[in-house]
Parts: structure tokens; C-alpha cells; sequence
């Protein structure tokens, strides 16, 4: 309960509050001895008590003007969920069907399933932090590690601008572990790749991410949108002059991720039905208790203190409509 | 001040000491209507008064004088409470009931013969609120103009201190105040004015207990030290004011018999009927 003011000075007010403890406010008549008068415990507690109002009401009235607030709190909390970046491709390819044509009112296209079931996922797993980064050419910053479930949405949703051009997917996987940088988070890490294809990755860039795989202890899911007719992951090349990184980059990216000994699965999704088994699929496995801070606003209580203040004033009004007037 | 004061009539209870002649019986013998004893006359040498009849049945054979009890004068005095409690103004303004019983008591001194005098008390005595006994209505008048303009200030500590500006003689002191202060000043009071006749007159009003109002929130200023109390009133705490004034009452009617005095209570108005009733109840 961390409570703060806007304009400390106006606290000073508070000083008024001794002010009933002088003058209880009920008009003055005189009396020639009021020792004669007996002793009345009612009168008396309705004196302290009109005093008590009274001090209350310029207390509310003055930490109003103050602009009594409480401060930003977070409080620590253990739920089940897991700290996900979700890597999109946003190359060219993602918007066209699974079949690899445009999109009709028949079928959607792989960016809109990924789009919808997605959007899905995020809003079953209310405890988890999610980060948002996309690549094409470039690696795109999109969303860092949040718990703002509307952000994360309006992230997924932004992906509706049509896509870009090609793959770069190690600044990809580079920029979606930069998200676990200098962060302490409990509870596992995982990078959900979401991609239609695969690009070769260059030996300098394999080495540095081999590196940051084992530090940051990532768990990686790769849900691979196939097209249909183009190559597959498992896919053995029937010629071994096309057994190379450059002609199936699906295999050799497989290859790169398994050899990394992380804990790493791939899904080959070939319509959106078998996506979302696989999307259900991690949604299942990754329940794993995690410590995280949930953050609660400042609330301004200003608002609280000037309904106290009227509602004591009203009290007071009363009381004093009760005078006895002569 | 365009009507003349109400006069009313007053007795001493026991006989006046004053060698003076006035109208009220006395101790002195002289010569007046009403027969009080042979004297030898030696004692009383007036030989026209000569009582024959008693000389001659004198078995001392001395002769025997007839004297007759003198009337004498007397002095009254007037001893006003001039504390802030005396301004309070209920259904009347005390203060001007005290200026009315000023007049009216001076005048009526003055239709006997009698001096009158007065002492104000408020914290001191002051030269001002006192008069000697006098016989002049003008200096009453000039005094009650005073009175009327002054602002009563708080305390009536110098209350006890009058005995010693009343005569030595027996005198007729009317005390007027609300009696709004302790039983122990007010037995040092009449402590000091047991040599003379007290007429305690008690000035209340009933807006202090029988017309307050029964239902209502209302604060009391004590007019004598300005402290202050909220009350709720209701129709039970009103009885019980009124039960304590009842009380008060009570306390005040044995303190002043104990000192022999009887006081009259002046709620609301006063007419001089009242002290008439008052004089003709306590010879009876």
C-alpha cells in the first residue's frame, strides 16, 4: 500500500483539521452557568463525533486537492505458463494459401491461419509473458516481453499488413533470443517459430547462435507451415548433389536445430488443422509453474476522497439542519 | 423613564436600631404613638409624661414615666451581581430587570424616608457601581443611566466583600443576583451580611430551563468564562434540566434559610407586587 501525492504542499491543509477540535461549527447561545446543566453522554459522544466528522472532512477534502494516488505496485505471483517469443516469418510466401495460391473466400492464407489460431493460443495462456519479433530480409522488433494481453494481441494482429520479402532466419533467431537478454526469468523459454520456409544459415551466424542457444537455455518449437509440393523437413533428397543447405534449407535448418541439444520440436503443418494440433501440442506440453511480477497501476484515489468528503459534508448538513434555530 | 418607578412596601422583621426618626418601628424610646414602658425619670426626664396613676402604685415611690417607642429610619441598600451572567437575556434582559428594581426599590426608600445605597459587584468593586446611602433620586437616576450603558463584564468575585461598605447598624439589604456561582461563596456572603436583614432575590429566567427548545442540536456559551458544550436536546434531557434547576432551587431555599433569609424568586417580570407579598408572607 504505497500511497503518494501530486502537490505535497497542499498537505499543509491538514493543519485545518485541529480546527474542529476548537469549533464544533453548531451556533453559539449563550447561558449563564453551564455548570447547572447535568452531565449528557449522548450530547458528549455526539460532540466527538461531530468533531471526528468534522476533521475527516477537510482530511478528504485536502488529500483530494493533493491528489492522494496510489503508487505503480507489482505483486509476485506463481503461475503456470512460460515465456514465449513468437518468431513470424513475414516473407512474401506467408500470404498465400497452404496450397500455395492467393487467398479466396474459400481458403485463407497461411499468415491469417497462423493469424487466428495464434490469436487463440494467447488468449488460453493468461500467464504468460509473450514477445513478439518477425523477420523478412531483416529481423522486425515488434513486441518485447510483456504481459499486456491487448498489446500482444494488437501485435498478432498487426501482421495483417500485407508481407514483406525474403528470409533471414538467423537475424530472425537472433533478435527473438536477444528478447531473453538481461532479464531474470523464471519459468522456461521458448521460441516458437512460425515459418513457410527456410533459408540457409551462414557459418558465422550458426556459430554465434549455437553460443546463445546454450546460454539463454531456450526451448525451441518450429511449426513449419509446408506448402504443398515443396520440400518438407524430413524430406531425403533423391539426388546427393541436392543434399546441400543451399537446396533444402528445410532439412539442413532441421539438422542445425537438432544438432544443438536443446530441447527442440518441429511441427509440419500442412493445412490449418495440423497447425493447430501442433499449436494444441505446445500448449499442452509447456505448463510449467513460473514466478512472474504482475504489475497494477497507479490508481488515483482522488476521486475516492472527494465521494468521502460529500458524503460526510452530507452528514454534516444534516446535523446541522438539526440545529436548533432561534 | 417616563413613568414613575413602582413603589412597594417593606418592614424590617426585628425592630430598627437607628436613633434616627424615620417610619419603620425601632428600638429607640422618644416620643411616638405607641406605648412601650414606664421609665423612673431619671432615666427618661420628660415631666409632662408623668403617668400619675403609676407613680403612685410605685412601691419605691419614684415617679414614673411613660415613653413610647420612636420610629426610626433605615437604610437600605441594594447588592447587585454585575457578573456577564446577569446580561443574559431570555424572555427579559436581566439587566434591565436589575436597572427596574433599582428605581423601584430607590423610590421606595426615599416615599419612607429611608437613605438608599447601592453596590455593584463585579471582579472589584468598583467606584463607580457604588452609591452611599443617600436620599437623592437624581444620583440613582445618573446611576441607573450607567448601568444601562455598561457592558457587564465577567465575575462577581468582589461579592463577599460588601459587608464591610454596609453601616454597622441593622439594614434592610436586597441581594439580586442569579446566584449562578458556588454554595461556598455564597455562605461566605451570607456569612458577612448576618448583622443585617438579606432579602435574597433570585433572578432567573425560564428561557434557561422551561423554554428550551425539546428537540434540536444547540451549543451553550457559558456567558461567565466562554466555555462551551453541545447538547442534543430532546425531551428527556430538557426534564432533567429541568429537574436540576428544581434542584438548584431547593439548595438555594436551604442555604439562605440557614441563614435566616427567605429568597424570592423573580422569573420573568418584576413588579413590585411581588416584594410586596413577599414582606406581607413573612410578617404574618
Amino acid at each position: 500500500m504505497n500511497f503518494a501525492v501530486e502537490t505535497p504542499w497542499v498537505l499543509a491543509g491538514l493543519l485545518f483539521m485541529l480546527w474542529p477540535l476548537f469549533d464544533d461549527g453548531v451556533r453559539h447561545s449563550p447561558y449563564p452557568w453551564l455548570d447547572i446543566l447535568p452531565p449528557d453522554a449522548f450530547s458528549t459522544g455526539l460532540t466527538v463525533l461531530l468533531r471526528i466528522l468534522g476533521m475527516a472532512t477537510i482530511a478528504a477534502l485536502v488529500l483530494g486537492l493533493a491528489g492522494l494516488h496510489r503508487t505503480e505496485q507489482s505483486i509476485e505471483r506463481i503461475g503456470h505458463g512460460a515465456n514465449i517469443v513468437l518468431l513470424l516469418d513475414r516473407s512474401n510466401s506467408m500470404d498465400n494459401t497452404f496450397a500455395g495460391r492467393t487467398p479466396d473466400s474459400e481458403e485463407e492464407s497461411k499468415a491469417a491461419a497462423a493469424r487466428r489460431l495464434l490469436t487463440e493460443f494467447v488468449a488460453g495462456r493468461p500467464h504468460d509473458m509473450l514477445g513478439i519479433a518477425e523477420y523478412s530480409t531483416s529481423p522486425l522488433f515488434v513486441l518485447p516481453l510483456t504481459e499486456n494481453k491487448e498489446a500482444i494481441q494488437a501485435a498478432i494482429n498487426a501482421t495483417v499488413v500485407p508481407a514483406l520479402a525474403y528470409t533471414n532466419i538467423s537475424k530472425g533467431l537472433a533478435m527473438a533470443m536477444s528478447f531473453f537478454n538481461n532479464r531474470e526469468l523464471t519459468g522456461s523459454r521458448i521460441v516458437l517459430l512460425v515459418s513457410d520456409g527456410a533459408a540457409a544459415i551462414d557459418p558465422d551466424s550458426e556459430l554465434q547462435l549455437r553460443q546463445w542457444f546454450k546460454q539463454q537455455q531456450i526451448r525451441l518449437y518450429w511449426i513449419f507451415l509446408r506448402t504443398a509440393n515443396s520440400p518438407g523437413i524430413y524430406e531425403l533428397p533423391t539426388d546427393s548433389r541436392n543434399d546441400n543447405a543451399d537446396a533444402m534449407p528445410e532439412r539442413y535448418l532441421h539438422k542445425f536445430f537438432t544438432s544443438l541439444n536443446i530441447p527442440y520440436q518441429a511441427y509440419e503443418a500442412e493445412s490449418p488443422d495440423a497447425m493447430h494440433k501442433a499449436i494444441a501440442d505446445i500448449d499442452r506440453l509447456e505448463h510449467l509453474p513460473r514466478h512472474y511480477r504482475e504489475r497494477i497501476p497507479r490508481q488515483d484515489l482522488s476521486a475516492l476522497c472527494y465521494q468521502w468528503a460529500a458524503g460526510l459534508m452530507l452528514v454534516l448538513l444534516a446535523l446541522k439542519l438539526c440545529e436548533v434555530r432561534r | 423613564m417616563t413613568t414613575a418607578p413602582e413603589t412597594f412596601r417593606y418592614r424590617l422583621a426585628s425592630p430598627a436600631g437607628s436613633v434616627f426618626p424615620g417610619a419603620h418601628p425601632g428600638q429607640m424610646v422618644s416620643s411616638g404613638q405607641l406605648f412601650k414602658r414606664h421609665e423612673p425619670l431619671i432615666a427618661a426626664p420628660d415631666p409632662r409624661r408623668i403617668d400619675l396613676r403609676a407613680s403612685v402604685l410605685d412601691p419605691f415611690g419614684s415617679y414614673q414615666v411613660r415613653v413610647y417607642q420612636q420610629k426610626s429610619t433605615l437604610d437600605v441598600y441594594l447588592i447587585a451581581d454585575l457578573s456577564a451572567s446577569m446580561s443574559f437575556s431570555g424572555s427579559l434582559n436581566k439587566q434591565q430587570i436589575l436597572i427596574d428594581f433599582l428605581l423601584s426599590a430607590a423610590s421606595s426608600a426615599f416615599s419612607y424616608g429611608d437613605s438608599f445605597g447601592f453596590i455593584g459587584c463585579g471582579r472589584q468593586l468598583e467606584q463607580r457601581w457604588l452609591l452611599p446611602g443617600c436620599r437623592q433620586m437624581g444620583r440613582v437616576r445618573a446611576l441607573a443611566k450607567n448601568l444601562e450603558n455598561h457592558v457587564l463584564a465577567q465575575g462577581c468575585e468582589s461579592l463577599p466583600q460588601t459587608a464591610r461598605l454596609l453601616p454597622a447598624s441593622r439594614a434592610l439589604v436586597f441581594l439580586l443576583s442569579d446566584f449562578h456561582f458556588g454554595t461556598d461563596r455564597l455562605k461566605t456572603l451570607m456569612h458577612g451580611l448576618s448583622r443585617h436583614d438579606v432579602i435574597p432575590l433570585v433572578l432567573w429566567d425560564s428561557a434557561e430551563y422551561l423554554d428550551l427548545p425539546p428537540w434540536g442540536l444547540i451549543r451553550f456559551q457559558d456567558m461567565e468564562n466562554g466555555a462551551t458544550r453541545t447538547l442534543f436536546m430532546r425531551p428527556a434531557l430538557k426534564q432533567k434540566i429541568v429537574r436540576a434547576f428544581e434542584q438548584r432551587r431547593r439548595q438555594l431555599q436551604q442555604a439562605f434559610r440557614a441563614f435566616g433569609a427567605e429568597p424570592l424568586f423573580i422569573d420573568g417580570r418584576y413588579k413590585a407586587e411581588h416584594i410586596d407579598h413577599y414582606f406581607q408572607q413573612r410578617a404574618a
